[in-house]
């Protein structure tokens, strides 16, 4: 499992936690989020992320 | 504030609301759009209200303050004077970032983004320590201090001003051109006031060219530098918008996040519980700074022009006519935020605030000045563990401003 960072606001959506509170499971790979999901914190879009280096 | 004054009679440009702008936030609250009786702006307060102005920019447009419109009543004759004064003298402001649309907007947005990336500013981080260190290096042999004067305010102002390549030696009067920037988005600013402004606006512009010619020959690992030479499409940004932007990012880099340390002090020698809390767990910090931000943040208001006739909840807004974003309120809606009163450093949506804008016109400066905040906590807690209020001087006071949430002095011993 690995982590995305929001170069927007630094969010990190880690794949092992998931986004739950915006229907996302655990476990659920970045490539496979809906094309319409968006950082919960500053809702920029998908092409925001990037791939956290050191996670 | 009167308790008793009914909630029609206030506005957010009367001294005593600003004095004390959390009941005020509050009420709000109570209604979903409120019309201010002085400025005539009407307000969202509601956390989903907020969010559905942010992201509607076809309806609610941040293309208004930039260019010199004249925001005090003397209407054209005085927008004629201030275009002539930057047109002469500096550089005539116009739309790119904090007051721009798509497409234009994204086309600026896109090359800063280039320069305010987490990795980016994780590379300054180190640069913020040496400056928050300096200066309490300076107060700590002293006994007591302003925090605002002595700290607050040096942190981020120091730290962007080595980024524009503008000596320290000249921190008051640099300090001047944030200070008048902000001064100047008062509905209700004076018109002579508002041409001082702009002359002061013109200094710094000036400031910023000189610098840019600088790097331009020789790059530097800087923001001004990095923001000259980032390229998107092999397009960079021209003389014009560079002074433009770079005014911006020190403005905004500036005055908001002095505020924000100071506001986030005077919490912490409010709560010896959670100043504790936070000195045995300095993990926690950032959850702090997030919980400062939701509950006195820096800029506690926002506006937007209203761009085509529409309406919300049942009241109609004109086309022309201006919107306040109360963020403040929005960050206080128990609809969103479980007790909104209470500053909680387990909250699972505490970054979800309304205090850096959502969508388009997410801060962009954001990571810096998370980091700015946390790194100057963190060693204030490590560095002056005996830190509390001096109870011998005049007691903090909010400074009295329309646009920012600000502390005016935080005495404290230590």
């Amino acid at each position: 499992m690995t982590a995305w960072i929001c170069q927007n606001c630094g969010h990190i959506y880690d794949e092992a936690e998931g986004d739950p509170d915006s229907g996302i499971s655990p476990g659920t790979r970045f490539e496979d989020l809906p094309a319409d999901w968006i950082c919960p914190d500053c809702m920029a879009g998908r092409d925001m992320y990037a791939l956290q280096e050191n996670a | 504030m009167s308790e008793r004054c009914p909630v029609h009679h206030v506005s957010f440009s009367q001294p005593d609301v600003q004095s004390d702008i959390g009941p005020f936030a509050k009420r709000l609250l109570e209604e979903r759009v409120y019309i201010d009786p002085i400025t005539n702006l009407a307000v969202v307060s509601h956390y989903e209200d907020i969010a559905y102005v942010s992201a509607h920019p076809e309806l609610f447009s941040n293309r208004m303050s930039t260019r010199p419109s004249a925001k005090s009543k003397e209407g054209a004759a005085q927008e004629l004077k201030l275009v002539q004064r930057y047109a002469e003298r500096g550089f005539l402001p116009f739309d790119t970032l904090v007051t721009n649309d798509p497409p234009s907007h994204t086309s600026y947005r896109k090359i800063v983004d280039k320069i305010f990336t987490p990795a980016t500013v994780q590379k300054f981080e180190a640069e913020i320590r040496t400056i928050v260190d300096e200066l309490i290096d300076e107060i700590g042999p002293k006994g007591s201090a302003d925090m605002m004067a002595d700290f607050s305010i040096k942190v981020p102002l120091f730290f962007i001003m080595s980024h524009l390549g503008v000596d320290r030696s000249n921190w008051r009067r640099v300090k001047t051109w944030a200070d008048t920037a902000i001064e100047s988005i008062n509905p209700t600013i004076d018109p002579d006031r508002e041409l001082e402004i702009a002359d002061i606006q013109i200094e710094m512009q000036q400031f910023i060219n000189a610098s840019a010619t600088t790097f331009e020959a020789n790059p530097a690992p800087t923001i001004l530098s990095l923001l000259q030479h980032a390229e998107v499409d092999g397009e960079r940004l021209d003389r014009a918008a560079l002074v433009n932007i770079a005014s911006q990012i020190f403005v905004a880099g500036h005055e908001t996040t002095g505020g924000l340390i100071g506001n986030g002090l005077y919490m912490l020698l409010n709560d010896p519980a959670l100043m504790q809390r936070l000195k045995a767990e300095p993990d926690k910090v950032s959850a702090f700074v997030e919980e400062v931000l939701r509950v006195n943040p820096p800029i506690p208001h926002r506006i937007r022009l209203v761009a085509q006739d529409t309406e919300l909840h049942g009241v109609k807004l004109k086309a022309g006519s201006m919107l306040l974003m109360s963020l403040i309120s929005g960050n206080l809606d128990p609809d969103k935020f479980t007790d909104p009163d209470e500053v909680s450093l387990d909250r699972r949506n505490g970054r979800q605030h309304l205090t850096f804008g959502q969508g388009i016109h997410y801060c962009i400066g954001n990571i810096v000045a998370r980091a700015e905040a946390r790194i100057a906590f963190q060693q204030v807690l490590a560095r002056l563990p005996n830190i509390k209020l001096d109870e011998t001087a005049p007691p903090p006071k909010w400074a009295l401003s329309f646009q920012a949430h600000t502390l005016a002095n935080l005495s404290v011993t230590f």
